[in-house]
């Protein structure tokens, strides 16, 4: 349990890239424009271009972990694990 | 398409039954490891939500540790904070009994959502009163 909150945090870590850019009132037009474009806030339309360029940049990555993850779900949970999951997730809503 | 899940397709889709959840999770799951399906999105709530249940069950938690390992989680943000109480504003008013009435966390799953640009999956029919989502409500079992 402990490693798997460890695990999740440090994918926060390594995923998460705080960046500052300087651009020039025509560029920011720009942003602004194709960011409406998508229908899309520019922070929005950043933040997607940025994800779906991580998933390019590491297309292996993705692929063995999907891979794992469909081991996991053939595996599967009893039933018993299930309720237990369903009442948590009751107890925070 | 980026798709968020919620807790409650990824409880269904886990249990050692053949459920639409389950057939939901693997399609999608096989889209990204074929490179055709960003990987989906889930709220850092969803996690929590999770993780409640697993504690104490190590292999609950080996289970579910690929599958999120496998997921996009996106932190509850302000802005979130604030489209989300909207959203759970505008389902307030629209009169609902209040078993029918979705809680804050199913709220600030839906403002991820529309973030996104994304679909959400769920089990819950809760979502539904949630304005402007793009929503699939799985069954629980086949029909």
């Amino acid at each position: 349990m402990d490693s798997m909150a460890k695990h999740a945090s440090s994918r926060r870590r390594t995923k998460e890239h705080h960046v500052s850019i300087r651009v020039t009132e025509a560029e920011a037009a720009q942003l602004e424009r194709v960011a409406a474009a998508n229908k899309l806030g520019v922070a929005t339309w950043i933040r997607r271009t940025a994800l779906i360029a991580a998933d390019r940049e590491d297309p292996m990555a993705a692929h063995q972990q999907a891979v794992a993850a469909i081991a996991a779900i053939q595996k599967g949970i009893t039933p018993e694990q299930a309720r237990r999951l369903r009442e948590a997730r009751e107890r925070s809503e | 398409m980026t798709v968020v899940l919620d807790a409650s397709v990824l409880i269904a889709a886990m249990e050692r039954r053949e459920t639409p959840s389950r057939r939901a999770l693997l399609e999608l799951m096989a889209g990204v490891a074929a490179g055709t399906q960003p990987r989906p999105a889930l709220s850092a709530l969803t996690v929590a939500e999770l993780l409640r249940g697993v504690a104490g069950d190590g292999d609950l938690a080996d289970v579910y540790r690929p599958v999120l390992a496998t997921c996009t989680v996106h932190d509850v943000t302000e802005r979130l904070a604030r489209h989300a109480a909207a959203l759970a504003a505008a389902a307030d008013a629209r009169g609902l009994p209040t078993r029918d009435r979705p809680g804050l966390v199913d709220a600030i799953v839906g403002a991820l959502a529309l973030d996104l640009d994304a679909e959400l999956v769920a089990t819950d029919p809760d979502f539904r009163a949630l304005p402007g989502l793009r929503l699939t409500v799985l069954p629980e079992a086949d029909s």
